[in-house]
């Protein structure tokens, strides 16, 4: 009994030890959001550049998990990668609506000021 | 007592469920991020993205009590990437909100600046206008606003270069057209009908030159400003009496109405 207990354990330990690779589609999808931050102009606003960079690091880090067999925390990596790039894309976007207020606000200031 | 038999006091008493683990750092953020933004105006503006980052508050806390009282690491990291990724939901909620207020405002901003600049537009033709009247007679004609001035003012008779006196009434005329940008210029030269016609023809043409010269002078754009003579054939008085003769005797400058 004991040892048929034993041994199911190993078989269990072992399926869960081997290397079962993280969808392809989830790293797709951290890859996919770095991009559209980078797109967005993420690297050049220093409030979207720290996620971005933040995000970079993950996914990489997230690969390396994928290839050493812990699937669970590559998933865990890439989900934190994909929002980090997520909210570098919103931050960007963000502040070049931003920046666009204030470049309007000054011309309005300055027209209104000449009359 | 040492380190080692307190922390196997805290494994027993967690394992006897008595003690609750406490939350990672990155839950307690993700319950303050989430509290924030969804009192903020991201809940008016974006709220399927406050929704959305408080269903993955909901998934972390469903996994922080999942493994409450299981202290493998596996399972914290899984908790802890969990919080952190509603805590960027929520901030991502809030960053969109945030940029689309900021489009609104830009909308508006838009519109204020159109009417501002419009006015400003009208406020400058206006001003122009005034200081026009101030060197001639100013009317508004289909043709554009016209300006008449004496021919005597800036002729001598017969002469078409311009007199001493004329030239600081010309000044005025060249400050306020330069305030009219993207207009059209037209000098027209007119003569009363004493005299041989094609002389008058002549001259008128050469009179009105002279002007668009001087206009030029003093910074019109050459292509802008036009010259024409017509001599006696457009009076605007009877060549009767010397009062209409002096009348018909002019130089027009029109400003041309925008093609728009």
């Amino acid at each position: 009994m004991l040892k048929a207990l034993t041994t199911a354990v190993a078989i269990v330990t072992l399926a869960a030890c081997a290397s079962v690779p993280v969808a392809p589609e989830k790293v797709q999808a951290s890859e996919q959001a770095i991009q559209d931050a980078q797109a967005a102009g993420a690297d050049r606003q220093p409030s979207a550049a720290k996620y971005l960079e933040l995000a970079q690091g993950e996914l990489t880090q997230g690969k390396r998990f994928s290839d050493t067999g812990e699937p669970r925390k590559a998933e865990t990596m890439l989900a934190k990668a994909e929002w980090d790039a997520k909210l570098a894309t919103a931050k960007a976007k963000e502040g070049t609506s931003q920046a666009e207020v204030q470049r309007l606000a000054d011309e309005l200031q300055k027209v209104s000021a000449n009359q | 007592m040492s380190n080692k038999v307190w922390k196997g006091m805290l494994m027993a008493a967690l394992a006897a469920g008595c003690v609750k683990a406490p939350p990672p750092p990155e839950l307690e953020e993700a319950r303050a991020t989430n509290k924030r933004v969804s009192a903020g105006p991201a809940a008016e503006q974006n709220p399927s993205g406050v929704a959305d980052a408080k269903a993955a508050l909901d998934q972390a806390e469903q996994s922080y009590d999942d493994h409450v009282y299981d202290v493998t690491r596996e399972a914290d990291y899984y908790t802890a990437g969990a919080a952190y990724v509603a805590t960027r939901k929520a901030q991502v909620a809030e960053a969109e909100a945030s940029a689309a207020l900021a489009a609104q405002q830009k909308a508006r901003l838009q519109k204020e600046l159109a009417i501002a600049q419009s006015q400003r537009k009208r406020l400058r033709v206006s001003d122009a206008a005034q200081a026009l009247s101030a060197v001639g007679r100013v009317t508004e004609e289909a043709r554009g606003t016209v300006l008449t001035l004496g021919g005597n003012i800036l002729f001598a008779s017969g002469q078409y270069n311009l007199r001493e006196d004329a030239l600081s009434k010309l000044n005025v005329v060249a400050v306020a057209l330069k305030t009219m940008t993207g207009r059209t210029f037209l000098v027209e030269g007119h003569t009363d009908s004493t005299g041989n016609p094609a002389f008058n023809q002549q001259l008128s043409m050469k009179r009105a030159g002279t002007v668009r010269e001087y206009l030029i002078s003093k910074g019109l754009p050459s292509e802008q400003v036009k010259a024409v003579g017509y001599g006696k054939d457009k009076p605007v008085a009877p060549n009767s009496t010397a009062e209409g003769r002096a009348k018909n005797r002019r130089v027009e400058i029109v400003v041309q109405p925008n093609p728009s």
